[in-house]
């Protein structure tokens, strides 16, 4: 039987995967809502099946229809890109069921690991160090009032199902505990239709460190370092940028080493991410595991010249990885800057709507993944990112001044983008500096807003 | 009828969903209508007014277009029998009733019978056994008798 994709995603990643099964001469399906009808990704595959109406849960999160469509257009693998059902451990299920190559670990794994409470547990099983709190899902605010107090304030409460940076709460004192309890419940019921929430000591100041796994079948298991995701609004990442410049050389091993010791104990298979903070005083912390491609992987990519999701569709079909551990380097610096089609300076509000043209940077270096066009139409119903500008430089300075210029040249006419706020930053002096956690956006927008006003 | 009542009533159709309207009482008959192509009229609406004249919309039966299409909701693959090598449920030309299996569509192996929603005659079938359906795809066109 003939190779051949689905990709069960739309936008800039979509182009991404269609593009790499392109290169390794793999057929594709792309899979399309109602709202999605002129997307690039549509347009780039082979084939292209329209799914369902525009809201996510009626198309790339409508689970048969995603299947049905592999088993018509006679796929033997699925590429489930990030978010939607990349992490959803039943679809995975489904799909191993018919038969399908999903391309990423087992459903079991997903549902071993990508359950934020247990992933805690087997860390700690394994000896590798997590922010104190609660063991598992906290039942009521009562206990989780107890918890609290035993830990010590600041704790954050997330959401067990949780990403994206939804259903967190900090809190900081007793009074605010129940209150924010049954909030925070309410809100990872709405967005993930799972109200189990778990409790963490919140570490003021922390950087956002996380560590790229890639594993085969064989149990050859590697880090491609890390990234610092610390430039995060509303939890939310803006700028990616590697290697961290907190890292020094010895605590670079010691993360590495724990994320693959945490992914071989579990069997890991195909792409990951552990996600650690990293206290003020080189303290490290696992907090959770992605288990699945992340938007911010090109910058990995340019670092060690890696195709990550080459490597995601080769270890799927049950090639072994091409490079062991001793084979990975480190080569210059890499950073993205997140394109979102919003309004920097009211509140970052989505604008959707037409592109009227486009000028797209370029040059040794710079690099674009994206999935807009001169004329398209950018759709409400989904995310806000559109774009994500990348560079690569042989040190950080030099890769800073390189954004620098791909900022200033890339024009997008027709609608608001966070263009000129990424340009903003790119010269702010504590960023130069690598002076930032993730409290920094927030600090930095409330900067902005009092220049604006004056 | 005065001039008022007769605005009255233009007023009250223009805002209406109703597309034609005609009265005829004793002496006077009024028609009025919106020019729009390809609109199914809407069903009557009776309305009583205290000088026991009824004012009744004409309503024309349902208003088949060309534009009568069996889309499908699921995604699949299309059948046109329920057995490979069994007689179509349907044909161009062929007489169907709302609510009449037309043909199937095959979702993660279930066979999912597809009905119109349209009472008419199937104009055109646009695809073939063994596509990929997708969702609200066009799969048959039902016309009335009139229609060339």
């Amino acid at each position: 039987m003939k190779n051949k994709i689905l990709i069960a995603n739309r936008g800039e990643i979509a182009v991404r995967v269609i593009r790499a099964c392109k290169e390794l001469g793999i057929e594709t399906v792309a899979v399309y809502s109602e709202a999605d009808e002129t997307s690039l990704h549509v347009k780039l595959a082979d084939e292209a099946i329209c799914i369902g109406g525009a809201r996510s849960k009626e198309s790339y999160l409508n689970m048969n229809s995603v299947l049905s469509a592999a088993i018509s257009t006679g796929c033997n693998a699925i590429h489930p890109g990030y978010g939607f059902l990349s992490e959803n451990a039943q679809f995975v299920e489904m799909v191993e069921r018919c038969n399908i190559t999903f391309i990423g670990p087992s459903s079991k794994t997903i549902a071993a690991i990508g359950d934020k409470a247990s992933a805690r547990a087997i860390a700690k099983a394994n000896g590798v160090p997590i922010v104190e709190g609660s063991d598992g899902i906290v039942e009521n605010a009562q206990e989780g009032l107890k918890i609290a107090k035993k830990i010590g304030y600041p704790v954050m409460m997330k959401a067990s199902s949780g990403g994206g940076g939804r259903g967190i709460s900090i809190v900081r004192s007793d009074e605010e505990f129940l209150n924010a309890f049954e909030r925070t419940s309410l809100e990872a019921e709405t967005s993930f239709g799972d109200k189990s929430l778990y409790i963490e000591k919140f570490i003021e100041s922390p950087r956002h460190i996380e560590i790229q796994i890639m594993a085969d079948h064989k149990g050859n298991v590697v880090h491609l370092f890390e990234r610092d995701c610390s430039m995060q609004r509303r939890n939310q990442k803006m700028i990616e940028e590697t290697p961290s410049p907190i890292l020094n050389e010895l605590l670079r091993r010691k993360i590495g080493a724990a994320a693959v010791k945490l992914a071989k104990a579990i069997n890991y298979v195909n792409a990951g991410t552990m996600e650690f903070l990293v206290d003020p005083k080189g303290n490290f912390y696992f907090i959770e595991m992605n288990t699945r491609i992340q938007v911010e992987h090109p910058i990995t990519e340019m670092i060690t010249g890696v195709d990550l999701v080459k490597e995601q569709i080769k270890v799927g079909y049950g090639k072994e990885l091409s490079f062991k551990q001793h084979n990975l380097k480190i080569n210059g610096h890499a950073i993205e800057c997140r394109i979102n089609a919003e309004h920097a300076m009211k509140g970052f509000i989505p604008t959707p709507g037409k592109i009227t043209n486009i000028l797209f940077p370029g040059g040794i270096g710079v690099r674009l993944d994206t999935h807009i066009y001169p004329g398209y139409e950018i759709p409400p119903f989904y995310d806000s990112m559109i774009a994500k500008l990348i560079v690569h430089a042989p040190t950080r300075l030099e890769a800073i001044k390189k954004m620098r210029v791909a900022l200033e040249q890339f024009v997008v006419d027709g609608i608001h983008t966070n263009i000129e706020y990424q340009y903003l930053i790119m010269h702010n002096p504590d960023f130069i500096k690598g002076q930032y956690d993730t409290g920094f956006i927030a600090r930095f927008n409330a900067l902005v807003e009092a220049e604006n006003r004056e | 009828m005065t001039i008022k009542e007769i605005q009255s009533i233009i007023k009250d159709f223009e805002s209406s969903p109703l597309m034609t309207l005609e009265l005829e009482m004793e002496g006077f008959k009024l028609k009025l209508s919106k020019n729009k192509t390809n609109e199914v009229v809407t069903p009557e609406k009776v309305v009583e007014t205290p000088q026991d004249n009824k004012l009744q919309s004409t309503h024309k039966p349902v208003q088949l277009n060309p534009q009568n299409l069996i889309k499908s909701p699921l995604v699949g693959t299309f059948y046109a029998a329920s057995t490979p090598t069994g007689k179509p449920f349907v044909e161009v030309g062929q007489t169907v009733k709302k609510g009449q299996v037309v043909c199937i569509i095959e979702a993660m192996k279930i066979m999912n019978e597809i009905t119109s929603p349209y009472d008419g005659i199937i104009k055109e079938v646009m695809v073939k056994n063994g596509d990929v359906i997708g969702f609200n795809q066009a799969l048959m066109r039902v016309g009335d008798a009139n229609e060339k």
